[in-house]
């Protein structure tokens, strides 16, 4: 037991990553999918801040003693690393919610497999058309 | 054109394959759920095995998951424990981070110093992301002047519906809302410019700092109309200012990279530790990055909303 | 190390020129100037990687590069030698000419106004996949990848339609799937060694690997990782996306996406099998057996999958997952020689697999933008060219000797052989069925299109492509080339008044543009280049992997 209260916040991050993870390849619902991913990426950064930490260190930013030491402060190489992770998770996450805009506008669902199915239909459509305009 | 003998070759299947006039063989359907009716009119074969497809597909999944994250967590725990001194992440690259992270870089934000001037390669990666994601989005979305005409009806309809929602929003706009943004407005704005300023002394920078003055900018957008922010914040400002702060950034990182890998000195001075002019290259980065994140945040609003800038 | 060559400084140079080149054309906002910036970027970007590719195979040396004041562990670091110039190189040539094969696809599919913004994009992807080839740092490569990815799916859905935006979330939810198990293993990779350089990675790893600590972290970390970069490059059971995706987009978007980006990602992975682990150890914890598993199933899915299609287009993206099973067998053989035929089929599919998507385009192109067999019936005919490169391409993908894709093959077999006795049968048997497939769906295809389109008519059919083939010759300076959303495709006038007789309204023949005929004469050119004179880009490749 005292295994998983020493390892406590790893343990959470990697079930919302597991989480997120199934989200990702469960959902229909496009945005599900979406907010699975941003799930998936915040364990991830749940991870990386946890690992920072270390019991009794105050945050890497000096204040008015100039004079560093490390056993003043915490490990500042995972916030630069999340701080990169969550902005390139906006970048993607707004792509994504602009695609899913667009397919919303133009089939008016959320589903992927009515999506699919729908613009199936419509490419068969498309081609009976031709072949009629052919003949 | 008909092929006269198209007959004779559908009669020999091989030659009708190797014509392309065969049909192509269904695959996709199996991954597809399709309506009560279309499954209907399915043969009761394929239906059938569409729905044991599907009954076992979520269920494996869902073991397949569970199984990843049990093995994840197995792998946790053999991992130093949390907040421990001697984990191997507290090694000797953080040391030199914290303690020559000053006389280094003159911030006396370690993180700041350590994304804009240690690792500042992927943090110019990171700002590419950024812009390459408003781009794609602008792709997407960004409505063309010329392309009303090809427009459906219903697109047409939808179109007009928006514009009246609009011009309705426009006159009955909220008082309340109207005169509190009046009022936070500024206050917002002074504060992110005032996170992007004090960056390298304290909390904050670039990335945090731009998405405030973001926000204030998509309040002002929400409380006074798109046609207000319009008159100082069009296309044209954006990308001036998006591409224009990213070329500025990349010039200067340029610059350092250079004179770095050829073990020159930059001839920047660092300045006094925690005043404001200090830190070399740190301040102007993270105005540039403050400007771009800025940009984009209200980019993206307003791609969202209205599918213009 | 005060006197570093200048040449050093290329990769640098070709990364920020292509950045730079990408930010600053929404500046100009017009597709033609941009079209120029973007080859003038290509041009200097490859000239830059080749003088380098010279420089370092005379020297015989690597060198890594300090992106800003501080050495290895500290601050980011790019590294180069042979294998990485090369690739660079090659990368450039074929983006160059699948833009220059694609041109008038590109005006005529993207919306005028949004032409700029694709060359932004492919200027920003080129500049991705040189980062991936030349990084010393994993955290480097991780936000490359995700510009890679953006930008990969922009390319895709540049071309209007609600095919290509639904094959673009496809694309997109499979790469952030990839990307986040990446993400992921750096995270644990992280944790457990305290490193994101690759040299200080592979140090302590080798470390744990002696002392035995930390075995079964480390067996999940390569674990996750390998299984982020197979998503990412449409190993087969994650490959579901990779025919939509490159089956609807625009032409140049096909070739680069099918030649190049998923390669991007594989020669990250080639790196890391040698800087950060090594090959002995992803063979103890069965990793490598894993890739051999996963490549032989793709090499014979992706075929069999291929051999279903009527489409010209989604066939030749499913012989890319065939492609990609090969390479990644090549790596789950374990063995140099096993590497070096996968990094010489990276080459040789590169330059094939654009051929082959730009001449299915420009065929498709002259049978009224159908990409069904049926209608490409006797295509080859109103577009010489594009059917004598397809031919070549496909012969390519067999294996036939003189072509690219033989001596991958040799070396595959050679690998094979001098592996142990239960991978043997399997390899090689696997080669022979793949070959076979490879055979069986490219011959049809091949003789379809250069089969007359009736026997009645057949006659009247020649002599109309040839009179159109005339005419291309006299517009080809104002071809589509210089329209800027293709509209001489279409506005053809039909002189030949027999000819006239035959086709009816939109039974016009559209030119194959100067464009195209360079990229395809190109390509042909590096096709027979790669084929024959395969034994010193063999040398050169080994002494890179030796470097690496």
């Amino acid at each position: 037991m005292g295994f998983f209260l020493n390892h406590f916040y790893e343990i959470a991050a990697m079930i919302l990553f597991g989480v997120g993870f199934m989200g990702l390849l469960l959902h229909n619902n496009l945005i599900k999918k979406a907010v699975g991913l941003n799930i998936m990426d915040t364990a991830v950064y749940l991870f990386l801040a946890q690992r920072g930490f270390i019991t009794g260190r105050v945050a890497p930013i000096m204040g008015d003693n100039l004079e560093a030491s490390v056993e003043e402060y915490i490990n500042p190489i995972p916030a630069g690393l999340v701080l990169t992770g969550i902005v390139v998770s906006v970048s993607v996450t707004a792509f994504s919610l602009a695609l899913i805009q667009m397919l919303h506008k133009k089939y008016h669902t959320l589903n992927l497999d009515e999506i699919l199915l729908k613009a199936k239909q419509e490419k068969e459509k498309k081609k009976a058309l031709e072949e009629r305009e052919d003949a | 054109m008909r092929d006269p003998n198209n007959h004779e070759h559908h009669s020999n299947p091989f030659v009708a394959w190797v014509n392309g006039e065969s049909k192509a063989k269904p695959e996709e359907e199996k991954k597809l759920t399709p309506t009560k009716e279309k499954r209907a009119a399915k043969s009761a074969d394929v239906s059938v095995h569409h729905d044991r497809f599907h009954k076992a597909y979520k269920p494996l999944a869902v073991i397949l998951c569970c199984a990843f994250i049990a093995l994840l967590i197995f792998v946790c725990v053999k991992t130093p424990p949390f907040g421990v001194t001697d984990a191997p992440t507290n090694n000797e690259v953080a040391q030199k981070y914290i303690e020559e992270g000053l006389e280094d870089t003159g911030a006396t934000n370690i993180v700041a110093g350590m994304i804009l001037d240690y690792r500042a390669f992927d943090t110019l990666g990171e700002s590419s992301v950024l812009f390459t994601a408003v781009m794609a989005v602008i792709i997407l979305l960004k409505k063309d002047g010329d392309k009303k005409k090809e427009m459906t009806e219903r697109q047409k309809k939808e179109e007009a519906l928006q514009q009246h929602e609009e011009e309705l929003n426009d006159r009955h706009r909220d008082v309340i809302l109207k005169k509190t943004a009046g009022i936070v407005a500024p206050f917002i704005m002074m504060f992110g410019i005032y996170v992007v300023l004090n960056g390298h002394i304290s909390p904050g920078g670039g990335f945090s700092g731009g998405a405030i003055i973001g926000a204030g900018l998509i309040l002002i957008s929400q409380a006074f109309g798109s046609k207000r922010t319009k008159k100082f914040f069009n296309f044209k400002v954006f990308t001036i200012i998006t591409s224009g702060a990213l070329l500025s950034y990349a010039a200067l990182k340029t610059y350092s990279f250079y004179t770095g890998s050829h073990h020159m000195e930059t001839g920047v001075p660092h300045g006094i530790p925690g005043a404001i002019l200090s830190s070399g290259f740190i301040l102007p980065l993270n105005i540039f990055v403050g400007l771009i994140v800025a940009c984009t945040m209200f980019g993206f609003y307003s791609l969202f909303s209205k599918g213009e800038i | 190390m005060h006197e570093m060559p200048f040449v050093y400084n290329f990769p640098f140079f070709s990364i920020i020129l292509t950045l730079v080149g990408g930010m600053c054309l929404p500046f100009f906002r017009n597709g033609k100037v941009a079209q120029k910036i973007n080859m003038g970027v290509i041009i200097a970007t490859g000239v830059m990687n080749f003088i380098l590719l010279c420089y370092l195979v005379s020297t015989g040396e690597s060198f890594t590069y300090m992106m800003g004041h501080w050495p290895a562990p500290w601050g980011n670091e790019i590294r180069g030698g042979p294998l990485e110039a090369l690739m660079a190189t090659m990368f450039c040539i074929v983006m160059g000419f699948s833009v220059l094969g694609g041109l008038g696809n590109i005006f005529e599919d993207v919306p005028k106004k949004k032409q700029y913004l694709y060359f932004l994009m492919m200027n920003l992807l080129l500049c991705s996949m040189i980062a991936l080839i030349y990084t010393n740092d994993m955290f480097t490569a991780y936000v490359f990848i995700e510009i890679n990815t953006l930008a990969a799916c922009a390319i895709v859905m540049a071309k209007e339609g609600g095919e290509t935006i639904v094959a673009t979330i496809r694309y997109l939810i499979m790469s952030l799937l990839g990307s986040g198990l990446f993400l992921m293993g750096i995270a644990l990779l992280y944790n457990i060694t305290g490193h994101l350089l690759m040299e200080s990675l592979h140090e302590v790893i080798m470390e744990m690997a002696a002392t035995g600590q930390y075995v079964m972290p480390l067996t999940v970390v390569f674990a996750v990782t390998t299984l982020g970069l197979c998503v990412k490059s449409a190993l087969y059971p994650f490959h579901s996306w990779l025919p939509n995706a490159h089956g609807s987009a625009t032409t140049s978007s096909s070739a680069i996406l099918s030649g190049l980006v998923l390669k991007g990602y594989i020669i990250l992975y080639i790196k890391m099998m040698f800087r950060v682990y090594s090959p002995e150890l992803l063979a103890q914890l069965h990793i490598t057996d894993a890739l051999l598993v996963l490549g032989v199933l793709a090499m014979i899915m992706g075929s069999v999958k291929a051999l279903r299609e009527r489409h010209i287009k989604r066939m030749t993206a499913y012989s890319s997952v065939a492609q990609i099973g090969y390479i990644f067998m090549g790596l789950g053989l374990n063995s140099e020689i096993g590497v070096l035929a996968a990094c010489f089929h990276i080459l040789s599919h590169a330059v094939t697999k654009p051929m082959l998507f730009l001449a299915a385009g420009a065929l498709a192109n002259v049978s009224h933008h159908s990409y069904e067999f049926k209608d490409l019936k006797g295509a080859a005919h109103k577009n010489k060219l594009a059917g004598v490169a397809f031919v070549i391409g496909a012969l390519s993908m067999i294996g036939i000797p003189l072509f690219a894709g033989f001596p991958s093959k040799l070396y595959f077999s050679t690998a094979a052989i001098q592996s142990d006795y239960f991978r043997l049968p399997v390899v090689l048997v696997a080669l022979a069925v793949s070959t076979a497939l490879n055979a069986l769906y490219y011959l049809p295809v091949c003789i379809n299109i250069w089969r007359m389109k009736d026997e009645a008519h057949g006659h009247g059919h020649e002599e109309t492509g040839q009179g159109h083939g005339h005419e291309d010759t006299g517009h080809e300076e104002t071809g589509v080339y210089d329209d800027s959303h293709g509209h001489a495709v279409h506005e053809e006038p039909v002189t030949d008044v027999a000819a006239a007789a035959f086709e009816d309204a939109h039974h016009e023949v559209p030119k194959a543009g100067f464009s195209f005929r360079l990229s395809m004469v190109a390509f042909i050119a590096c096709n027979f280049g790669l084929g024959i004179f395969f034994i010193p880009i063999m040398n050169i490749l080994s002494q890179g992997i030796d470097l690496l």
